[in-house]
């Protein structure tokens, strides 16, 4: 059925569609409509789950990681200090294999205290276990939601997963949303079983320590296991592709990117715009192409270096930065490309923070630039990192050198 | 993917896992896994020497004990102790059998589980001894005691040193000064 909701409302039904047994989460902005969504359906009798009034974000994910050593299939939400508050028991569900989802509504972190979207929150947290992907719009972000407990539980992977929506872009604007029936998603995802998890005729330990001797065997496996987890997506997608119709193009999305000149690397919601940009150039005559990155974790290092090594010039642009050295995503871009040899030039735009708009024009001269490197045959007057709305990467600057 | 990266693992385990790397004297204090039924060339029996503190009663049909097989999730078969843990002890309770009563004060305060029963028969069920009950039969203390204790289906108690941490609570509470605190290094002299 097709409805008019909110990023918050789909991810909702969504989470509605997978039956999940036991929710717990703590109210934050811009998360909030989420768990008032789910809460009001389990209060109706619309979905059978236990509904947890936790006091905290540490505990909500406290009580869903005890909840999934039950073997219950569960879900939690948060954002931005929320999402730092919890970063401890990330770990432990990771380390636990307990495959939890997570909406994560992308918010600035504080100080100075901002409600505001961006990636600083979630991009934070990419070491600490878990699979993270980002959605561009309502429709994917309630896919996701289906999709991710198809892969977090698949066995080979059980690995807890965050599903990613930008604050405010997504999660609190309206746009039209295929909402599946209960049957489709039925049909799509299987109750939850698991041997991870207490049991009366098979006592077990968890949550055990493991010194020197051992704990490299736990982190080996929780790194290949992820990195199996890429194979799984593309199955569910297949399978998603079948039940539901709708497909999905794997970890990245490369849009344009084949003959591309320019590659404009991004994640999230501003990849529409990205890619209206790539098609007014195209129409220029400019071959500029858009890569989207839809999980962070698992990386797709091959494909993102495959994407790009045929380009002139890479711009990475992205709603975070880490102080002193430069934005995540363009680091683990550059890593991509440096293991595939390739010796494309990249640039960084840290943009979008604490909810600053990224406006047509910017995105204009972020293409623009990288036309002037791709043209020139080198970087001049293009800093490697600029600030959106600081740093002047327009042509005017460009004979400073 | 996962099954080739599993048996290139298993490859580095043979390697690593040598018996020296197995910390020792480990295997060889009275009461631990690892002295017998195995051939030292088997991985599976070095990750076996390695894991402590599968007490006699406690070694039951363990689906893997090579870290490689198990080490996918921290959900693991309950009675299965990873990890000896009892490095900072600096002092070790030592039990005198002779002036023990079995009266079981230290096995019950002992926070970490670690004064454990040697039965007479190390095939009897766990049940058997769960199950026991206060019988009221008078002890040399006063106080009631356990009907296994009475019946005596067990020869006497000792102490867990791959986990007991030293702290002293064992020789406090017992009655008949048959627990004395020693020590490490006189410990190790001896």
């Amino acid at each position: 059925m097709r409805r008019f909701l909110s990023g918050d409302e789909a991810l909702a039904e969504g989470v509605r569609l997978a039956r999940p047994q036991v929710i717990s989460a703590y109210p934050i902005t811009p998360q909030t409509v989420v768990v008032e969504r789910l809460s009001e359906m389990v209060e109706s009798g619309g979905l059978a789950a236990e509904y947890v009034h936790v006091e905290s974000e540490h505990s909500a994910l406290s009580c869903a990681l005890g909840a999934s050593a039950t073997g219950a299939r569960t879900f939690t939400a948060t954002s931005s200090q929320g999402l730092l508050y919890m970063a401890e028991v990330l770990t432990y569900a990771a380390g636990g294999r307990f495959p939890i989802v997570m909406m994560n509504a992308n918010r600035a972190t504080a100080l100075p205290w901002n409600i505001y979207g961006d990636q600083r929150d979630s991009l934070a947290l990419l070491d600490h276990g878990w699979i993270q992907a980002y959605a561009e719009n309502n429709q994917e972000a309630l896919d996701l939601a289906l999709m991710a407990y198809a892969v977090a539980e698949d066995p080979a992977v059980m690995t807890p997963f965050m599903v990613n929506l930008d604050g405010f872009a997504l999660t609190h604007t309206y746009e039209t949303v295929d909402v599946p029936e209960p049957e489709q998603a039925d049909a799509f995802l299987p109750p939850y079983e698991t041997g991870n998890r207490f049991d009366f005729d098979q006592p077990k330990n968890i949550g055990y320590s493991a010194g020197p001797e051992f704990n490299r065997y736990f982190k080996y496996w929780a790194h290949n296991d992820m990195l199996a987890a890429s194979e799984v997506v593309e199955k569910v997608e297949a399978r998603f592709a079948e039940v539901f119709g709708r497909s999905y193009p794997g970890l990245v999305e490369e849009y344009r990117t084949e003959d591309a000149e320019l590659v404009l690397v991004t994640l999230g919601s501003i990849a529409g715009l990205a890619k209206e940009t790539a098609d007014r150039l195209r129409a220029e005559g400019v071959a500029a192409g858009v890569l989207r990155i839809r999980y962070m974790r698992p990386f797709p290092a091959e494909r993102i270096a495959c994407a790009l090594s045929g380009a002139r010039a890479v711009g990475v642009l992205e709603k975070d930065v880490s102080f002193g050295a430069e934005g995540t995503v363009f680091t683990n871009v550059n890593s991509a490309l440096q293991q595939a040899g390739s010796t494309v030039s990249t640039f960084n735009f840290i943009g979008g923070l604490g909810g600053d708009d990224i406006s047509s024009q910017q995105m204009d001269d972020i293409f623009a630039a990288l036309l002037r490197v791709a043209r020139l045959e080198g970087g001049r007057g293009l800093r490697r990192v600029s600030f959106l709305g600081v740093d002047d990467f327009s042509a005017a600057s460009d004979g400073e050198e | 993917m996962a099954g080739k990266s599993n048996s290139k693992l298993r490859e580095n385990a043979g390697v690593l896992m040598t018996c020296e790397e197995a910390g020792g004297s480990a295997g060889n204090e009275p009461g631990f896994a690892g002295e017998g039924g195995t051939t030292q060339n088997a991985p599976a029996a070095r990750c076996e020497r390695r894991i402590p503190a599968l007490r006699g009663e406690l070694r039951i049909d363990l689906p893997s004990l090579d870290p490689v097989e198990y080490a996918r999730s921290t959900c693991y078969q309950a009675g299965h102790l990873v990890t000896k843990n009892a490095g900072w002890r600096s002092v070790r309770p030592v039990l005198n059998l002779e002036a023990c009563t079995k009266c079981l004060q230290c096995y019950l305060y002992c926070p970490d589980g670690t004064v454990y029963k040697v039965r007479l028969n190390p095939e009897a069920s766990l049940d058997a001894v769960a199950s026991s009950k206060p019988s009221g039969v008078a002890s040399p203390c006063g106080e009631p005691c356990f009907e296994g204790a009475a019946a005596g289906d067990f020869l006497h108690l000792a102490i867990d040193y791959d986990f007991c941490k030293g702290c002293g609570i064992c020789a406090r509470i017992c009655k008949f000064d048959a627990i004395t605190m020693i020590p490490e290094s006189e410990a190790h002299a001896r």
